[in-house]
C-alpha cells in the first residue's frame, strides 16, 4: 500500500515538473504584452494558432516592389495629374489677368463704345490665334467678357471702367472637365483725352 | 530579439529605385512649371516696357529670361498697336533621369505675352 502511494506521488511530481517546464518555454516565446497566466487549455489552443500564424506569415510574404507598383502608383499618378492641372490653371489665370489689363487699355483708349468692343475682340482674337499656332485648340480656350462702367456713361473722361474676362480651360484629367478662369481689371478713362 | 525586428531586406531597399526615379520626375515637372511661370512674367514685363517706352521689338529681342522667338505687331481699329510676343526656352534638367526626355524637347517651355501700345 505504501509503495503504491509513493509511486503515485512520484508520478504526480514528474507530471508537475514537466508541465512547469513546458509553461516556462511558452512564456519565453510569447510577446511581453500578452498575459502570462492562462489556463492550460487556452495556452494549448494558442500554441496551435501560433503554429498556424507561422505558416500564414510564410504565405503572406510578398514582393515589396510589386506592392509598391500596385499601391503607390494608383496613389501617386492622380496626385501628379492634379498638381499639374493646378499649375496649368494658375498659369492660365496669370495670362488671363494680364490680357484683361491689356483689353481694358484697348477699350478705354477707343473713340466710341462700339469701337472699344471691336478693339477688345481684336486683342482677344489675335491672342487666341497665336496660341492656336502653338498647338492649343482655339475652340477650347474661348474668351468671354463683361464690361461695366459703374452707372456712368462709358468712355467719358474720368469715368471708371471694369472688365471681367472669362475663359474656359480644359483640365488635365479629361476633356469633359473644364474650369472657368476669371480675371478682372479696373481702369480710368483718360481725363484729358481729346 | 530586438535586433531581428530591425533587419531589412534587399528587396525593400530596391523600392528606393522607383521611388527616387518618380520623385526626380515629379521634381523636374515642378521645375518646368515654375520656370514657365517665371518665363511668362519676364516676357510680359519686357513686352510692357517695350510698349511703354517704344523700344523697337525687332532690334531688342533679348530679355532677362531668354530670347524672344517672334514679335507680331497688329494695328488696332481706331489707332494704336497690339504687340504679341512668343518665346521658347529650355528649363534646367535636374537629373540624368530626365535628360533623354529633355533632349526630345518635351520640357520645352513656350510663353506668350500681349501688350497694347498707344
Amino acid at each position: 500500500m505504501r509503495e503504491l502511494l509513493v509511486s503515485r506521488f512520484r508520478a504526480a511530481k514528474w507530471r508537475l515538473t514537466s508541465f512547469r517546464t513546458q509553461t516556462s518555454k511558452r512564456s519565453e516565446s510569447k510577446p511581453e504584452s500578452e498575459p502570462e497566466s492562462k489556463p492550460e487549455s487556452e495556452s494549448r489552443s494558442e500554441s496551435k494558432s501560433e503554429s498556424g500564424t507561422e505558416s500564414g506569415t510564410e504565405s503572406e510574404n510578398g514582393s515589396a516592389v510589386l506592392e509598391f507598383v500596385l499601391i503607390a502608383t494608383p496613389l501617386f499618378i492622380p496626385a501628379l495629374l492634379f498638381f499639374m492641372s493646378m499649375q496649368q490653371v494658375a498659369n492660365q489665370e496669370m495670362q488671363v489677368e494680364n490680357l484683361a489689363r491689356q483689353a481694358l487699355r484697348a477699350f478705354t483708349t477707343a473713340e466710341s463704345v462700339a469701337q472699344g468692343h471691336q478693339r477688345i475682340n481684336f486683342v482677344l482674337d489675335r491672342y487666341s490665334e497665336m496660341e492656336s499656332s502653338n498647338g492649343k485648340s482655339r475652340s477650347s480656350y474661348k474668351f468671354t467678357y463683361n464690361i461695366s462702367c459703374g452707372g456712368q456713361k462709358c468712355l467719358t473722361p474720368g469715368s471708371t471702367v471694369k472688365i471681367e474676362l472669362y475663359r474656359a480651360v480644359n483640365a488635365q484629367l479629361g476633356e469633359g472637365d473644364s474650369r472657368k478662369v476669371t480675371a478682372s481689371a479696373v481702369g480710368v478713362v483718360d481725363k484729358w483725352r481729346q | 530579439m530586438q535586433r531581428d525586428h530591425e533587419e531589412g531586406s534587399i528587396e525593400a531597399g530596391l523600392t528606393l529605385i522607383p521611388t527616387t526615379a518618380f520623385f526626380l520626375l515629379v521634381l523636374q515637372l515642378v521645375v518646368v512649371g515654375t520656370y514657365k511661370t517665371v518665363e511668362t512674367l519676364n516676357l510680359q514685363s519686357w513686352l510692357n516696357k517695350s510698349a511703354l517706352f517704344a523700344i523697337d521689338g525687332s532690334s531688342e529681342t533679348e530679355y532677362v529670361g531668354g530670347k524672344v522667338n517672334a514679335i507680331k505687331s497688329f494695328q488696332l481699329p481706331g489707332g494704336g498697336e497690339l504687340l504679341i510676343a512668343e518665346s521658347t526656352s529650355a528649363p534646367p534638367v535636374i537629373s540624368a533621369f530626365a535628360a533623354p526626355l529633355s533632349e526630345s524637347g518635351i520640357f520645352t517651355v513656350r510663353s506668350n505675352a500681349a501688350a497694347v501700345r498707344e
